[in-house]
C-alpha cells in the first residue's frame, strides 16, 4: 500500500512537472503534412500552412499538455519538452 | 480536478498485481502454480492477458515456449523487465495485443496450451464468446485451454456471501489500485457454446475463484447474428435519475455503463458512417440526444471502463486496443462497405489511430469535440470547422463541472467534519458548493486564466460580500474574521481546482498545490493565534 501511494505520488509529480514546465515542440523537417495534430488538438495549437501544406509553428501558449498530437503524429515530429528549450 | 482524476485513474503494473492479490486473497498464486504443472517441456503456450508476466515465466521455467500477450503497454514493460531479469528472453515472447486479435496474428492449430488468468472477467459476454472461439482456432486439436477467473458461485447462499464479501474487497482494491473486475456467469455453458468440453480443476473462496480445464470437441455454436439494437434518445424518470446520479456521483465508482457493442442510430445502411465512443452511460445518452432522428449511423460502443472518453483515454482505460476489440467482435467488416471510423476527438490523447488502422484496416477520422456538432460534421462531408475542433466551455458545462468537482471534496470534507465538528458539515458543504457554482458562472469574466489568481479574486470578492452583509446583519469582529479566513481559503481552493476541469486549461491543480498548502496553513495559524493576540 505504501508502494502504491508512492507510485501515485510519483505520477502526480511527473504530471505537475509536465503541466508546469513543458509544452509542445515540433520538428518541421519531420512533418509530413498529415495534419493529424491539427485534427486532434482541442485548443487550436496548430494551423496548416496553405503553401507548404505543413503545420505552422504551434501556438505553444495554448497547449494544455494533453499529449494527443504527440500520440497521433506518425513521424514523431512532435514532443513535449521544457518550455523555451 | 478532472485532470487529477485522470491521473488518479491511471493504473500502474505493480498496482495490478497487488489488486489481484487483494481481491483473490492471495489464492491466485496457488492457481498459477497449478497451471504451470500442466505444462510439458517443449509445449507452445499462449498466455492471454499476461499482465506482469509471472505465469508466463513459470511456464517457461517448465520448459515451454511462451507467447504472452497483453493489451496494456505498461504491464508489458514490467513483464519485459521480469523476463530479462530471469534470463528467459529466449523462451518468453511478449506482444502488445488485445485478446480479440489473436486469430490475425497466430497460425491456426499452433498452440498446445492456451492459458489465461483473470482476463475473461474483464470482457463483456460477446467478447468472451469471440475470444473463446478464437482460442479454439489457434489451439491444436489435441491442445488444452486453462482458464482461471472469478466466478459468481451457484446457489443463493453462496452467491449472497460472495456479494457481501466482494463489495468491500472490490472497493478497497479499487481505491488502492484502480483495478476492478466482473465475475463470470454461467461459464461452463459459455465454454460449451464455443465448442469446448470443460471441467473445474480447482475451486477457491467458496467457488468464486475457479480454474477451468477445457478441450476442443464439437464445432462452436454459430454465433447467431442477432438483430442489432437501435438506440433512441428518451427522457424518462429513469434517465433523469441516472442524470442526477451522474451529476452527483461522477468520480467514484460504480460508474453507469452501457453494454459494449454495435448499435443503430436510425436506420443505417451499408454506407452509413460508423461513430465510435466509450461506454459511459452519460456519454452515450448525450451522444444520442442530437443524433437520434437527425442522422442514420452505426454506433460502436467500445469499453472505456464506464468513464468519459477524455479521462478514460488520459488514464489508459480507453486505448486503440479497446477500439480494435470492439471492431473485431462487432462483425462490422461484413455489415459495412466503407472502412472509416469516426472517433471522438477528445479520446485522441490515448487512442492511437494508426494502431487501429494497422490492425483492422479501418481508417480513423477524428470527429468534433462536442456531440452536438456531429450532425453538422456529417453534413459537411465529415469535415470539421475550427469551432468544432476546439473545446468550448459554455455555462451549463461549467456549472455541471462545478458540481462534479465539488462532489469529490464534499465526500472527503463530510467524512472529516462528521468526525471533527458535525454542526459545521452542512454550512461548509453549501458554502463550498455555492462558491464552486459562482466560479463556474463568472469564469469567462476573469481577466486571467490562472486558477490560483482567480482563487485570490474569489476570496477577496467573497470577503467584500461578507462586509456588505455585515452592514445589514451585525457580525462580531471575531466571527467576521473567522468567516473571512474560511472564505479566502475556500476561494483559493476553488479557483485553483477549477482550472483542470476541462481540456481547455492546463491542469494547474498540482502546480498550485505548493502555494495552497502554505497559505492554508498560514490562514489556520491566523485563525488560532490572532483572536488571542487582539483579545477577542
Amino acid at each position: 500500500m505504501v508502494k502504491a501511494m508512492k507510485a501515485m505520488l510519483a505520477s502526480f509529480w511527473e504530471y505537475a512537472r509536465n503541466t508546469a514546465f513543458k509544452t509542445i515542440h515540433w520538428d518541421e523537417a519531420r512533418c509530413n503534412g498529415c495534419l493529424n495534430c491539427y485534427e486532434v488538438c482541442p485548443v487550436g495549437c496548430f494551423r496548416p500552412n496553405p503553401v507548404t501544406k505543413k503545420i505552422f509553428s504551434p501556438n505553444q501558449g495554448a497547449c494544455v499538455v494533453c499529449g494527443a498530437c504527440v500520440l497521433q503524429c506518425p513521424e514523431d515530429a512532435l514532443a513535449l519538452a521544457e518550455k523555451g528549450s | 480536478m478532472s485532470t487529477v482524476f485522470m491521473k488518479f485513474l491511471e493504473t500502474r503494473p505493480g498496482d495490478y498485481d497487488r489488486g489481484i492479490q487483494i481481491i483473490t486473497l492471495g489464492r491466485i498464486q496457488r492457481i498459477k502454480e497449478r497451471i504451470a504443472d500442466f505444462v510439458q517441456p517443449g509445449d507452445r503456450v499462449l498466455d492471454i492477458g499476461c499482465g506482469t508476466g509471472t505465469l508466463a515465466l513459470r511456464c517457461a521455467e517448465q520448459g515451454a515456449e511462451v507467447i504472452a500477450i497483453d493489451a496494456a503497454g505498461p504491464m508489458l514493460i514490467e513483464a519485459q523487465r521480469k523476463v530479462q531479469a530471469a534470463g528467459m528472453t529466449e523462451r518468453v515472447q511478449l506482444r502488445r495485443m488485445d485478446a480479440t486479435m489473436i486469430v490475425g496474428h497466430f497460425d491456426p492449430a499452433s498452440f498446445d496450451l492456451v492459458i489465461s488468468t483473470l482476463a475473461l472477467s474483464e470482457m463483456s459476454e460477446e467478447v468472451q464468446a469471440y475470444v473463446l472461439a478464437a482460442c479454439k482456432k489457434v489451439l491444436k486439436p489435441t491442445g488444452r485451454l486453462l482458464l482461471a477467473d472469478e466466478v459468481v458461485p451457484g446457489g443463493l447462499p453462496a452467491r449472497l456471501l460472495f456479494y457481501l464479501l466482494r463489495l468491500p474487497l472490490a472497493l478497497i482494491t479499487w481505491l488502492i489500485t484502480r483495478t476492478s473486475t466482473t465475475a463470470l456467469r454461467r461459464f461452463p455453458q459459455r465454454l460449451a457454446g464455443a465448442g469446448f468440453t470443460g471441467q473445474v480443476v480447482e475451486s477457491h473462496l467458496g467457488g468464486s475463484l475457479q480454474l477451468f480445464q477445457a478441450w476442443p470437441t464439437g464445432a462452436p455454436r454459430a454465433i447467431t447474428a442477432s438483430e442489432i439494437p437501435r438506440l433512441r434518445h428518451r427522457v424518462t424518470p429513469w434517465t433523469l435519475l441516472k442524470d442526477l446520479y451522474c451529476l452527483l456521483w461522477r468520480n467514484i465508482p460504480p460508474y453507469l455503463s452501457v453494454h459494449t457493442g454495435l448499435y443503430r442510430i436510425g436506420e443505417p445502411d451499408r454506407s452509413s458512417p460508423v461513430l465510435v465512443t466509450g461506454n459511459y452511460d452519460l456519454t452515450v445518452r448525450r451522444l444520442l440526444r442530437p443524433l437520434d432522428g437527425q442522422v442514420r449511423a452505426w454506433l460502436l460502443v467500445a469499453d472505456s471502463a464506464g468513464i468519459n472518453v477524455w479521462c478514460a483515454a488520459g488514464g489508459g482505460h480507453f486505448t486503440a486496443e479497446k477500439v480494435i476489440a470492439a471492431v473485431n467482435v462487432s462483425g462490422l467488416d461484413a455489415l459495412i462497405d466503407h472502412r472509416r471510423l469516426i472517433l471522438p476527438q477528445l479520446c485522441a490523447n490515448g487512442v492511437k489511430g494508426e494502431t487501429i488502422t494497422r490492425e483492422t484496416g479501418w481508417h480513423v477520422r477524428w470527429g468534433p469535440c462536442s456531440a452536438e456538432d456531429i450532425p453538422a460534421y456529417l453534413e459537411r462531408g465529415q469535415r470539421k470547422t475550427d469551432e468544432m475542433r476546439q473545446v468550448q466551455f459554455p455555462l451549463p458545462a461549467r456549472l455541471e463541472m462545478a458540481v462534479a468537482i465539488w462532489q469529490v471534496w464534499a465526500v472527503l470534507l463530510a467524512v472529516i467534519l462528521a468526525i471533527v465538528r458535525l454542526t459545521l458539515l452542512l454550512p461548509t458543504l453549501l458554502l463550498f458548493l455555492g462558491m464552486m457554482l459562482f466560479q463556474g458562472a463568472i469564469w469567462p469574466l476573469w481577466p486571467t486564466r490562472n486558477g490560483f489568481l482567480q482563487g485570490i479574486g474569489l476570496g477577496l470578492l467573497s470577503v467584500a460580500a461578507l462586509a456588505g452583509w455585515s452592514a445589514v446583519v451585525y457580525l462580531s469582529p471575531h466571527s467576521f474574521f473567522n468567516w473571512s479566513l474560511a472564505l479566502i481559503a475556500t476561494g483559493l481552493f476553488v479557483g485553483a481546482d477549477f482550472q483542470g476541469a476541462v481540456p481547455f486549461m492546463r491542469g494547474g491543480e498540482v502546480e498550485h498545490l505548493w502555494k495552497l498548502v502554505p497559505i492554508g496553513l498560514l490562514l489556520l495559524l491566523l485563525y488560532l493565534v490572532l483572536p488571542g493576540l487582539v483579545g477577542w
